[in-house]
């Protein structure tokens, strides 16, 4: 639910309970009010009839011909039985011409030794419509509130959190390697003003950050690269020379090697860094048979050499959203995976369906938790030149695209299984 | 054959003036930015080496230079930089290669022979050792005039190993040559030895004396008779 409906519908509630606590207040004031004039007015017509009632020739005839009052003679009782009898009564209102409200009070009086039962009438139509005014009003200026609230509602959200908005839309496509910049939004607005500055700020910071590290990176690798450079040359000098004897030779090789395997790694932990700092994001719909077929070829030799042979099925087209640099990585290092981690006549299956691509490889079964396939440098006991960086490749690669690849070992085949 | 070396990294520099001296070019060195502007306006050179991250400027902006002055000089690229946009934004300024550090002396050689080759097309596109002849436009090998078929790895192999001779290559070296990047098995100097054995054969079968000797502990060396 949204900030502004969410504050809509407790104002609302507020302002119900006061709107209906007033109204209550209201009402009891005004019903005192109409109950005490009416007080007044029987006790005033009560003094009136007592009045007329004590005159010696009096006409109960005549007093009776207002609608309002009604004195009777009761000659069979002795004493008073009725006492400010009050109750409310339909009766009908010649002067209006319809069935109303009425408040009676009946009461037993004797006056000049003669008891009378006294009637009175009060009709009840004004008050009772005062009352229903005062409802009805309340209800409207509630109405009118709501209708107020909602065009508040409207208005704040097209105007004045539309800053906020932005700052939102803003922080949905913001992309560090990308570099968007960060358009203002002029706002008045205090919380706005310092939301703004504090993104700013922090956007600010992270890219700094992220600078640095990539600045790092890079220049890790470079440094590194170059006294590797000069190593592998003297070394190549070195082994060219006569005078090595073969122990000597030997060493040479091994210093060699070291430094091969050095420069590939920081090259590889380069591309890893460059993967996660998502450097590359040239995502492009491509079709997976163009792209795995030559990457087959390719490798075709190598399998060859190892007598090792090569299935490839893919009965029907494939489309992967994915950087195409991403894409060659992520698909040689499988094919490369399964091939080094096979054995001589062995085989590999490459199977492509429309959402998934499973290749899978003869060989040795696991060594270690099928869990732990795709850490880095997790590699089998033999393959000791291997990197152990392939796979941990893979899986980065698919994490940062949304892409799901798992591994299953159903004997005699290691099976690796991407879907998209 | 004159060759430039423009490489900040003075040790580096040294070793490949080393290196190219015994092949025989004729090597000066350039240390920074402006010495190789100089240089590059005032001599000309058959091959420059070109590092591009120089201490007081990029290799670029010599590359750019040239380029202006000398369309057909050849430029190779050698940096530590390995992204694709780098490679491509040297090759697209008009360097004819780019090899990454660290790379082994003998790629580079075959690199700057093969580019050489390339520049001077009078004739040199013919290598002859011996009674071997290597055609690398047509791609066609004869031994003693009588042509031998090749497969396409065979046949780089073979250049590789001309480009060198009398030279141990190690088998890193080989492999990286052969198959890139894409080749870190241990297995697979396994596979340039199955190689090597079938070049040799299709070598030995017309009775040439070139062949490709084993270097035990190291590697491989193609003995030019």
């Amino acid at each position: 639910m949204r900030l502004i409906t969410k504050t809509t519908l407790l104002y609302l509630l507020i302002t119900a309970l006061v709107i209906a606590s007033s109204g209550i207040v209201l009402y009891t004031i005004t019903n005192n009010f109409i109950e005490k004039r009416i007080r007044d007015y029987f006790l005033r017509k009560e003094e009136r009839l007592t009045g007329y009632l004590s005159n010696p020739n009096v006409d109960l005839n005549d007093i009776n011909s207002y609608k309002s009052q009604r004195v009777d003679l009761l000659p069979d009782l002795k004493t008073p039985l009725l006492k400010n009898y009050d109750r409310d009564t339909i009766l009908f209102n010649e002067m209006e011409g319809e069935r109303q409200p009425f408040r009676a009070r009946s009461l037993d009086k004797v006056v000049n030794g003669k008891l009378y039962r006294i009637s009175m009438y009060m009709a009840l139509k004004e008050s009772r419509l005062l009352l229903g005014g005062i409802i009805t009003s309340l209800f409207y200026v509630f109405l009118a509130l709501l209708a107020l609230m909602l065009l508040l509602n409207y208005l704040s959200s097209r105007y004045l959190w539309q800053p906020f908005n932005h700052t939102l839309e803003q922080i949905k496509h913001y992309s560090l390697n990308r570099g968007t910049t960060l358009a203002e939004v002029p706002t008045t607005t205090k919380e706005f003003k310092e939301l703004n500055s504090l993104f700013a700020q922090m956007t600010s910071r992270i890219e700094h950050d992220f600078r640095n590290m990539k600045e790092f990176t890079e220049n890790i690798s470079h440094e590194i690269q170059t006294p590797l450079a000069i190593i592998k040359a003297k070394v190549e000098m070195l082994q060219k020379s006569e005078k090595l004897t073969s122990e000597q030779a030997k060493t040479a090789g091994a210093i060699y090697r070291a430094t091969s395997h050095l420069s590939k790694l920081s090259r590889t932990l380069g591309l890893i860094s460059k993967i996660e700092n998502q450097e590359f994001t040239n995502h492009e719909r491509l079709e997976l048979r163009s792209f795995l077929e030559p990457l087959l070829f390719n490798f075709k030799e190598l399998a060859e050499l190892k007598q090792v042979k090569i299935d490839f099925s893919a009965p029907e087209e494939a489309y992967i959203t994915i950087d195409p640099y991403l894409l060659e990585v992520l698909l040689s290092n499988l094919v490369k995976n399964a091939l080094s981690h096979n054995h001589e006549k062995g085989e590999i299956s490459v199977r492509l369906q429309p959402q998934q691509l499973t290749i899978c490889n003869t060989g040795a079964p696991l060594d270690f938790p099928e869990c732990e396939i795709f850490d880095r440098f997790r590699r089998t006991g033999q393959n000791a030149s291997s990197l152990g960086l392939g796979l941990a490749i893979v899986k980065k690669i698919c994490s940062l695209n949304n892409l799901d690849i798992s591994y299953r070992y159903q004997e005699p085949l290691h099976c690796f299984i991407l879907k998209f | 054959m004159k060759i430039l070396i423009v490489e900040d990294n003075r040790e580096l520099a040294e070793t490949l003036v080393h290196y190219f001296k015994q092949e025989g070019y004729l090597c000066e060195t350039a240390y920074n930015y402006q010495t190789a502007e100089e240089k590059v306006h005032l001599y000309e050179y058959d091959v420059i080496v070109l590092d591009i991250t120089l201490p007081d400027g990029s290799g670029l902006e010599i590359l750019k230079q040239l380029k202006q002055k000398r369309p057909d000089a050849g430029v190779l690229i050698i940096s530590a930089k390995d992204a694709l946009d780098d490679k491509l934004n040297g090759l697209n300024l008009g360097a004819d290669d780019y090899l990454t550090k660290p790379f082994h002396l003998a790629e580079l050689n075959a690199r700057i022979q093969s580019l050489l080759r390339r520049k001077r097309f009078n004739g040199s596109h013919e290598i002859t050792v011996g009674d071997l002849r290597l055609n690398t436009v047509t791609a066609q090998v004869l031994v003693k005039g009588q042509e031998i078929i090749l497969t396409r790895k065979e046949y780089e192999l073979l250049l590789y190993f001309l480009s060198n001779r009398n030279r141990i290559l190690n088998k890193e070296a080989i492999a990286e040559h052969l198959w890139g990047d894409n080749i870190d098995m241990a297995d697979s100097f396994d596979f340039i030895y199955t190689h090597i054995k079938n070049l040799r054969k299709k070598i030995a079968s017309h009775g040439s004396t070139n062949n490709i000797k084993s270097v035990y502990g190291m590697g491989y060396k193609f003995v030019a008779e």
